[in-house]
This record gives structure tokens, C-alpha cells and sequence, in this order.
């Protein structure tokens, strides 16, 4: 199975390299970089740390789509309307891990998904989408007299809030409820706010550290709490789901498809 | 609907009076204490500090089970026994939540739920058997790559540990393995302990200050952890459980049921 990656260069994109090469089955079709980005010439694997693999990073995402079973992609929200347009385009499986992209930018994926399988994958962790199924039935169980806030930390580097990590918890919350995320979200909190509206999901955001990120659904009632907490250290586990994501969707008929999903947990 | 609560002057009876009477769509209809209790007569609000109800504390169970849909029993033992005889005489569901009881009476309450429905449960606390069911089937879907730890904090006064519910959290997580809790618990670590042994099942306890009663139960693998938490914050916890209990009952045919059947956690 030829495997290509979109923004092969980054911090989860170097890790999708060296998970590719290593895993049985799977072949590296190719890497591409931002356009004009200092590593587009650049051995894949070099740049990853492995031995050289032949293939430079490009800045041609359709031809590497066209080399390609399946396209792994971790590059930046800008390039994400265009990406999805290509997989339109060609027909080629993708899966989505770029998060932080606008409405635009899902309306693309959503249309993508009529002419190609589109794994949209905010968070590949399997613990992690484990987390969201034990948080759907919580909030179900508990109903909206419990309520419901979500804590999330990333590492300083993240440039957005609330992250895709984040929004997924808390449509997990607004799931088992039966509601709408956009129609309770309650993003910032700041002077005299006033009581607590019943219903609202609550969140609030964490920055720090290098790597480590956190999330907690809190579920707070009259005479009891319940929570629930996922903590992750260190980035491979993304690649690793990643490629699982990967293997999952080839052959798998033009549709939207969850992580959830994936891991057989929908 | 209408409930009946026996033992309404005990300390669990005033809670549970309250909380019936502030729950929307639930309707205290009697309740009594033993005969010579010096409540007989006074008003059953009243007594639990709420406005009169225009109900008098009886004497006479056998006449609360006509006069109600559903019966809660906290009291002892043998009056849960012969409690649960009435139910089964009259067709009138129960919810019993004494603990203690001996065999024999044990046995009456199985006898009774051959013809009537009972929902009977050590802890009523609707968290704490959320806890208790997503524990086991965590620990079964997770496998033995996680490692469990079960954490608990009560105030100074407790005397025992651990806690039962973190037993009984233990034992959930040993069932969902496959495996005698047992076998497996380690429940001191203390000096050269060596490294830990795979499948072991940890306790820790902390104590202090007038902490209701807080247990985490962490599932540890490499790079990524979920923790699942209860937190209790007021001693009515229960009473929640057993509305809900209550308003579950309704309809449902003979059988003695657990908290986990009213969650619908399978
Ligand atoms: N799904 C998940 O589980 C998961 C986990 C972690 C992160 N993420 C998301 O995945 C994305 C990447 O994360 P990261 O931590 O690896 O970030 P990163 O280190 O900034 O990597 C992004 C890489 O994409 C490159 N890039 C930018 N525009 C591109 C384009 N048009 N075509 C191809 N490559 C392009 C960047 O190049 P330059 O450096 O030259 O701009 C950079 O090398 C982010 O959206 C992040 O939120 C998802």
C-alpha cells in the first residue's frame, strides 16, 4: 500500500515518515512541503532522521496523490480547502489530522467525501477516541442536571483555541446529550459573567510544555462529580493511528469516515 | 408518581423525603416509622424539615404499599426482609438500599423479586455506579498493556482501607479481566518493591480533612492515560439515584435489578 504524506516536514509529519517506513505492508509514495518551504529538495527520509529513501520532499500535492493509495494528512489549516478539492479531483483516500480550519474549509471535506473516502481524524490517538466513547455515555447516563465543563491543555505552540482535540470533547459531551455543540458552546469566561447558564457546555483552555496535553470532561451535579481524564506524552501515538487510519480506508467507498470509526468504536 | 418512603424519620428517610418532594413529577404519598417511634402523628415534611405535607407518620407499612406506585427502603435489615414480603403480597415495586443483610434475609428479597420488581444496590449514587460499570468494561476493551490504579481520599475519621467502593471499583476492573481482584490487588507498596507486576491491580489511599469521598481509577499505558473519577460532594447522593431508581420502575416486570440496569449500563 503506497502511503504519501502532506506536510511530511512537521513535527507529526517527521514521525508519519519513520511510521510508514517501519510498518509491514505499507510503502512511502512521497512527502510534500509548503510551497517554498526551505525543505522541498529535501531527502523524505533524511529529514526525518532515517537513511535517505529517494524521494524528495515535493511541493505538488496532486502528483503525489497520484502516486498515491492514500494520502496522510498533517500539514497546516491553509492548505486544507485546497487539499480537499485535489482528493475531489482524483479519487485519492485521505486522512485528515489538520486541524484549526474554518467553515470553508469543512464545507471542502464534506464535498470531497462524495468522490473520495476522507477520514476526518481531529485526534488518531486510540486512547484518545476510546476517551470520547466513555464521555458520550457519561453524559447520557448523568443528562444535562450535571454540569458539564471541559479542560483542555495542549503544548505552548499551538497558534488556535479551543483545538480540534478539544471541540471533539466537547461534542462528545454535547452528543450524549442530544444537543447541538454550537448551540450550548460556552467559549470565554471573563469579568462579571453572571450564574451559570442551565445547559451550557463550559471550556476552558491551558497552554504550556513542549509536548504533554491533557483533556478532562467534568460533569459536576447538586451532590457529586464525575470526570474523566486523558493525558498524552508524547506525539508518535498520532502517527501510529494515523497509519492504522490509513490501511483502514483503502478500498473503503468515496464517504466521510470518524477515527471512531477506525478503531471500531462508532 | 406517587412514593412511599418507610423509615422516613431516619436520617436517610428525611434526605430522601426531601429529595422526592423537590423532584418534578415525583409525589411523597406516605410514609411510616416503627411502631412507638416517637414521629408517629407528626407531619412528614415536617419532620424532615421541609413545609407540612398533610401526611402524618403511620405505623402501618402494609398501608403505604396501597396507597403508592413505588416503596424506598432504607432502614435494617429485617425490616427490608419483611419489606420486601409486602411488595411482593401487595405488587408494589421497591427500591431497597439497607445494606447488611444477613442471608436469610437476603433470601427475602430474592423471594420477593420472583413477583415483583426490586431494585436493590449497596451504593445508590448514581456516579459511583457509573464508575463501577464503565470500569469493567474499560478494563475489558483496554487489555492487559494498561496498567490499573485505583486512588482514594476520604476524611480523617474513615478507619478502614480501602474504601469499599474501592474494592468494589478493584473487583470490577479484576471482573472486566477475567481475574480474581485476589489475585492480583496489591493494595501496600512499600520500600525495595521492585518494578510492578504486570496485570496487579494498585490501591492508594490518602486521608484528610473532611473530604466526602473521592476515587480515581487510572488506566496507564505508554505515553497516554485515562482516568475515570467520582467525587462525592454531600451525603444525599444517594437519594438521586434512587428517584431515578424510582421513576425506572415504573412498568418494569419481576426481577431484582441493579443501579447498572436503571443506568442502562448493560
Ligand atoms: N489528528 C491528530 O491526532 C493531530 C495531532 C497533532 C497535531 N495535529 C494537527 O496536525 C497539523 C500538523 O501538526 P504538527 O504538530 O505536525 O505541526 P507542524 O510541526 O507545524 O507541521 C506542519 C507542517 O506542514 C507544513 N506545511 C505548511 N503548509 C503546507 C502545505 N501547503 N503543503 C504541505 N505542507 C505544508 C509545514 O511547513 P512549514 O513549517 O514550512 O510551514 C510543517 O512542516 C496541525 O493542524 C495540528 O493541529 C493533529
Amino acid at each position: 500500500m503506497k502511503i504519501g504524506i502532506f506536510g511530511c516536514g512537521g513535527v507529526v509529519g517527521r514521525l508519519l515518515v519513520r511510521e510508514v517506513v517501519a510498518t509491514e505492508g505499507c510503502e512511502l509514495s512521497g512527502g510534500t512541503g509548503r510551497p517554498g518551504g526551505a525543505l522541498i529538495g529535501v531527502d523524505v527520509g533524511e529529514q526525518a532522521g532515517l537513511e535517505p529513501v529517494g524521494l524528495a520532499v515535493s511541493d505538488d500535492p496532486r502528483a503525489l496523490m497520484a502516486a498515491s493509495d492514500v494520502i496522510i494528512d498533517f500539514s497546516l489549516a491553509p492548505a486544507t480547502v485546497q487539499h480537499m478539492l485535489l482528493a475531489a479531483e482524483t479519487g485519492c483516500a485521505v486522512v485528515l489530522g489538520t486541524t484549526g480550519f474554518g467553515a470553508d474549509a469543512q464545507a471542502a471535506v464534506d464535498r470531497a467525501a462524495a468522490d473520495a473516502a476522507i477520514v476526518e481524524a481531529p485526534n488518531t490517538s486510540p486512547n484518545f477516541n476510546y476517551l470520547l466513547v466513555l464521555i458520550e455515555r457519561i453524559s447520557g447516563v448523568l443528562g444535562d442536571e450535571y454540569d458539564a465543563e471541559v479542560l483542555s491543555m495542549a503544548e505552548r505552540r499551538l497558534p488556535f483555541a479551543p483545538s480540534g482535540t478539544t471541540i471533539e470533547v466537547a461534542k462528545a459531551v454535547a452528543a450524549g446529550r442530544g444537543v447541538n455543540l454550537d448551540d450550548v458552546i460556552e467559549k470565554v469566561r471573563d469579568g462579571v459573567i453572571g450564574p451559570r447558564p442551565p445547559g451550557v457546555i463550559g471550556i476552558a483552555i491551558v497552554r504550556g510544555g513542549r509536548i504533554a496535553g491533557g483533556q478532562r470532561a467534568i460533569f459536576a451535579g447538586d451532590d457529586e462529580v464525575v470526570e474523566v481524564a486523558y493525558r498524552s506524552t508524547d506525539p508518535a501515538i498520532y502517527a501510529k493511528g494515523a497509519v492504522a487510519a490509513a490501511r483502514w480506508v483503502v478500498g473503503k467507498p468515496p464517504a466521510k469516515y470518524s477515527m471512531r470509526e477506525v478503531f471500531g468504536l462508532a | 408518581m406517587k412514593i412511599g418512603v418507610v423509615g422516613c424519620g431516619g436520617r436517610m428517610g428525611r434526605i430522601l423525603v426531601s429529595a422526592i418532594a423537590a423532584a418534578e413529577g415525583c409525589e411523597i404519598a406516605g410514609g411510616t416509622e416503627a411502631p412507638l417511634s416517637p414521629l408517629l402523628g407528626q407531619d412528614v415534611g415536617a419532620q424532615a424539615g421541609l413545609a407540612p405535607l398533610g401526611i402524618a407518620v403511620g405505623d402501618d407499612a402494609q398501608a403505604l404499599f396501597r396507597a403508592v406506585d413505588v416503596v424506598v427502603d432504607f432502614t435494617a435489615p429485617d425490616a427490608t426482609a419483611r419489606h420486601a414480603g409486602l411488595a411482593a403480597e401487595m405488587s408494589v415495586p421497591l427500591i431497597a438500599g439497607t445494606t447488611g443483610l444477613a442471608a436469610n434475609e437476603q433470601k427475602a428479597v430474592e423471594d420477593a423479586a420472583r413477583k415483583v420488581a426490586i431494585v436493590q444496590a449497596a451504593n445508590m449514587s448514581v456516579g459511583v455506579n457509573l464508575l463501577l460499570g464503565l470500569t469493567e468494561e474499560t478494563a475489558a476493551r483496554l487489555g492487559d498493556d494498561y496498567d490499573i490504579e485505583i486512588l482514594e481520599m476520604h476524611h480523617r475519621h474513615k478507619v478502614d482501607a480501602p474504601s469499599g467502593t474501592a474494592l468494589a471499583l478493584g473487583r470490577a476492573a479484576a471482573k472486566g479481566r477475567g481475574v480474581e481482584l485476589d489475585a492480583v490487588a496489591k493494595r501496600v507498596r512499600d520500600g525495595h518493591t521492585g518494578p510492578r507486576r504486570a496485570g496487579d491491580i494498585g490501591f492508594a489511599t490518602l486521608r484528610g480533612g473532611d473530604v466526602a469521598g473521592e476515587h480515581t481509577v487510572i488506566f496507564a499505558t505508554e505515553a497516554s492515560r485515562i482516568e475515570i473519577v467520582h467525587k462525592a460532594i454531600s451525603r444525599s447522593v444517594f437519594a438521586g439515584g434512587a428517584l431515578r431508581a424510582a421513576l425506572w420502575l415504573d412498568g418494569k416486570p419481576p426481577g431484582l435489578y441493579s443501579m447498572r440496569d436503571v443506568l442502562g449500563l448493560g
